[in-house]
């Protein structure tokens, strides 16, 4: 017996399809933050300043706040 | 006795000297001196020229005349900085509007939200749950964007020392560039000011032309970019001066 088609159904599998967009949308932030890490990372070896130190402490952080607040929304999208 | 007491006080009256253009006399003189223990030219002339341009916080400054505290991978021991350029701090004037700008979206794209949901006119309803994660996002995109654009600023820069001049490339997303050629091939500068920012906050493009297979260095928004092309050319001319000597001084019979 086919499913039946309703109108909450439809909202559920929208509903379930942007929640996998922005979790995909949260994936690719991550993933931006990282190679920013990296780069800095390497960047930092080429050239060395007095804030050199700074810039990557700076990046650090720049990837926490990413990865927490990352996490925060998957917490409120699935919970 | 007496040439080597001739160029001690040489060294004395260095930037008198060099004001009347005797330098090039006296550095022969001191060739003919020392002949094999040639040094190369003193860069205190160029440092005194720009004393008025020297920061004393180099940590984040567009533009360093011989930086102290700065060094590059592969930098060779005798290997001085001369000039270190970045990008005027003026062009984060677009970027800042725009994030002031983009601060103030998500509170618009609320306000509009709630005044035609109030009137009856939208057909949809938008959770909570998605309106704090749409500003999470929102934001997140901001702060990225600020970070990315003054690591892009903070890298991307050009240095020439005594030796080279040097082009590091961080602009794009995944990759960097490390460019560099003798000074010796350096043909000449020009510097340019177009449209009416450069020409408010005194900053514009300066262009050196090489004689090497990577033609040339372009420098955009340069600060004070009319002062730096001297100072390149002002290197570059006394260190062909320097190299033609010193070959004069070893095909000598």
């Amino acid at each position: 017996m086919p499913p039946e088609i309703s109108l909450q159904n439809v909202m559920s599998v929208t509903e379930l399809l942007m929640k996998v967009l922005v979790m995909l949308l949260v994936i690719g932030f991550v993933i931006y933050a990282l190679i920013i890490w990296r780069q800095v990372i390497l960047a930092s070896k080429v050239l060395k300043t007095k804030a050199t130190q700074l810039v990557r402490v700076m990046a650090a952080i720049f990837v926490l706040v990413v990865i927490v607040v990352n996490i925060i929304i998957s917490i409120i999208l699935w919970i | 006795m007496l040439k080597r007491n001739s160029c001690v006080k040489r060294k004395n009256f260095y930037p008198l000297l060099n004001n009347l253009n005797i330098l090039s006399f006296c550095d022969t003189l001191q060739i003919v001196v020392e002949n094999k223990n040639y040094q190369p030219i003193s860069i205190n002339s160029l440092e005194n020229n720009f004393k008025d341009s020297q920061i004393e916080n180099e940590t984040l400054a567009a533009l360093i005349f011989t930086p102290k505290t700065i060094r590059f991978e592969n930098q060779n021991p005798d290997e001085k900085i001369l000039l270190l350029v970045r990008e005027h701090p003026a062009v984060f004037a677009w970027n800042a509007l725009m994030t002031l700008f983009g601060i103030f979206v998500p509170f618009v794209l609320i306000w509009t939200y709630n005044f035609f949901s109030s009137k009856g006119y939208l057909a949809f309803t938008i959770d909570t749950q998605w309106w704090v994660v749409g500003i999470m996002l929102w934001y997140l995109y901001l702060l990225s964007n600020i970070f990315r654009r003054f690591i892009s600023w903070f890298y991307n820069v050009n240095l020439m020392t005594n030796e080279r001049f040097l082009d590091l490339d961080f602009s794009s997303f995944t990759d960097y560039r490390v460019k560099e050629c003798s000074i010796l091939k350096i043909q000449d500068a020009k510097d340019m000011h177009t449209g009416p920012w450069q020409m408010l906050f005194d900053m514009g493009d300066i262009v050196v032309h090489t004689a090497s297979e990577d033609t040339r260095f372009e420098l955009e928004n340069v600060p004070n970019s009319s002062k730096v092309r001297d100072f390149i050319m002002d290197v570059v001319i006394k260190e062909i001066e320097r190299h033609r000597r010193t070959e004069e001084v070893v095909n000598a019979p």
